[in-house]
């Protein structure tokens, strides 16, 4: 399951390194990336992609998803969207 | 995008030389010349058996101008069967009944002249003849439509985008002051761009493939959308683009069936940042945040983001992104009728519309996933809309650089045409067609 978080650069120097303590805590092993690495000026900042493991359990991702939104520097957290041609 | 299955081919005008006038004389015999005689074919000469064959007396003037070698074949016009014939000689000698007149053929002959005599002289002597009502050389005739040869330097099918016409880009291009959008960079964030293309390739200013993989456009949109940007003009090659720019070719789009990846998708956008000042984003979906947060940066940068309204009018007509973020141009599709075409979304925060039927734009040279042509091809899609008014937004920022992206989106709309009697503003039209000339004033 992959996901996209954003957090906010005012309240955490390391984005990347903030979403895998948060997902740590809720006891996930995931793939954690800083979308932008090193930016931290602009809207664009902050923004993490995150990569559950596939579990058949609903439940561990849906900890983790808790865990990621009760977090009160992260601003939002979004399955990506796909883009087609138009 | 929705595809049409007409195709274009590249085409030389062929010059051939004109043609030379048969060496012919057509003569009217006259009605009341007698029917050929019933002498012995092996007594009469070659120009007597001849003259008998084609209807006319073994013993005229006409088979004299056969055996004097002035005429080499003498025959009828109208390629009559025998019962035609000898209905046509018995009208002529005033014979029984009179036949409906449509059936009656004119008594016309055909001669060939001879090497060493003129047509034109011959023809005087025979219309001078006993029996003979006319007799003249043939006109040529010509059919009226001429294949239409470009000026040198030309693109050969330039005639056939008609949506140059609808935009009024030639008015645009002819009004004083014009200038292309050479020194304008467009970022097309696609399925890549066959960078091959002869139409295209020279425009390429940077290609970079955030799918990692093969750079190859297997899709074919970004070809397309591209070539509608900035094909090249005047290489005697295909089409032209609106604007004569550069392309920073970003590929993100993966080929049918492989996965979309979000995080590359994001890179590409934030990549043409101090790199291009238009964006064309010829796709959509649902809303994004992360787009929404990382467009906010480009635009903040000064880039015009152009985004296409989608196709899916049919299909419940769902709000897409980006070009629902309010910032974004957004563009709808019209037809050569200047009418919306059937599939393009509608919605209140639809900024303007441009041509999105039978777009005919470059694809690529190879065989891609489509079942379009190589080369060149005609599409239908708001992702052909897009890149007019990208074209367009390239061409304003040429003449006025220092214009903020707001600007531009603003004076695009403005000048855009009211269509369909649609007012400004409407949810299907915004505010009307591009119209690069008044754009451009």
């Amino acid at each position: 399951m992959k996901l996209i978080v954003k957090v906010d650069p005012k309240r955490s120097k390391d984005p990347a390194g903030h979403v895998s303590k948060v997902l740590r805590g809720a006891g996930k092993k995931c793939r954690v990336e800083e979308v932008f690495p090193g930016l931290r000026d602009g809207t664009s900042a902050g923004l993490v992609s995150v990569t559950l493991p596939d579990e058949p359990d609903k439940k561990e991702h849906r900890a983790a998803l808790k865990a990621l939104r009760d977090d009160a520097a992260i601003s939002y957290v979004d399955t990506p969207k796909t883009r087609r041609p138009s | 995008m929705a595809r049409e299955t007409r195709t274009y081919r590249l085409w030389q005008h062929e010059v051939k030389p004109p043609k030379k006038p048969d060496r012919t004389v057509i003569a009217k015999v006259s009605a009341d010349v007698g029917a050929p005689a019933r002498t012995p074919a092996s007594s009469l000469s070659a120009g007597g058996r001849a003259a008998r064959a084609a209807g006319v007396p073994h013993d005229s003037g006409l088979a004299r101008l056969i055996d004097n070698g002035h005429v080499s074949s003498i025959k009828n016009v109208f390629d009559e069967g025998p019962d035609e014939t000898r209905t046509l000689s018995m009208f002529a000698a005033g014979g029984a009944g009179r036949g409906p007149k449509s059936h009656r053929s004119p008594r016309l002959v055909e001669l060939k002249v001879s090497k060493g005599t003129t047509p034109a002289q011959l023809a005087a002597h025979v219309a001078r003849m006993n029996g003979v009502e006319y007799a003249f050389v043939p006109p040529v005739r010509e059919a009226f439509a001429r294949r239409r040869r470009p000026k040198a330097g030309a693109d050969p099918l330039a005639s056939r985008q008609w949506s140059h016409g609808a935009i009024r880009l030639g008015q645009a291009r002819a009004a004083a002051g014009f200038k292309n959008a050479t020194n304008i960079t467009i970022a097309v964030v696609d399925s890549g761009i066959d960078k091959t293309h002869p139409d295209l390739a020279a425009t390429i200013t940077e290609y970079k493939n955030f799918l990692g993989g093969s750079d190859k456009d297997f899709v074919g949109h970004g070809t397309h959308v591209a070539g509608i940007i900035a094909a090249i003009a005047g290489n005697d090659l295909g089409i032209s683009g609106v604007c004569g720019g550069k392309i920073l070719a970003l590929k993100v789009l993966p080929r049918d069936g492989q996965e979309f990846d979000a995080p590359a998708y994001y890179r590409a956008l934030r990549y043409v940042i101090g790199r291009a000042q238009v964006l064309n984003l010829s796709l959509g979906g649902e809303k994004d945040p992360a787009e929404i947060d990382v467009l906010d940066d480009v635009i903040a940068a000064g880039v015009v983001v152009v985004a296409a309204m989608g196709n899916e009018y049919d299909e419940g007509n769902p709000i897409e992104y980006p070009a629902a973020i309010p910032e974004v141009c957004a563009v709808g599709a019209t037809n050569e009728l200047d009418r919306r075409a059937g599939f393009s979304n509608t919605g209140r925060h639809i900024d303007l519309v441009a041509p999105g039927v039978g777009i005919l734009s470059t694809t690529p040279t190879f065989n891609y996933d489509g079942d379009g042509e190589q080369d060149f091809d005609s599409w239908d899609g708001t992702s052909m809309a897009t890149p007019h008014v990208a074209g367009a937004a390239a061409l304003l920022l040429a003449k006025s650089p220092g214009m903020t992206p707001a600007q531009v989106i603003r004076k695009l709309t403005s000048s855009a045409d009211r269509v369909a009697g649609a007012k400004k503003g409407s949810a299907s039209y915004g505010g009307g067609r591009l119209n690069c000339e008044k754009a451009l004033r």
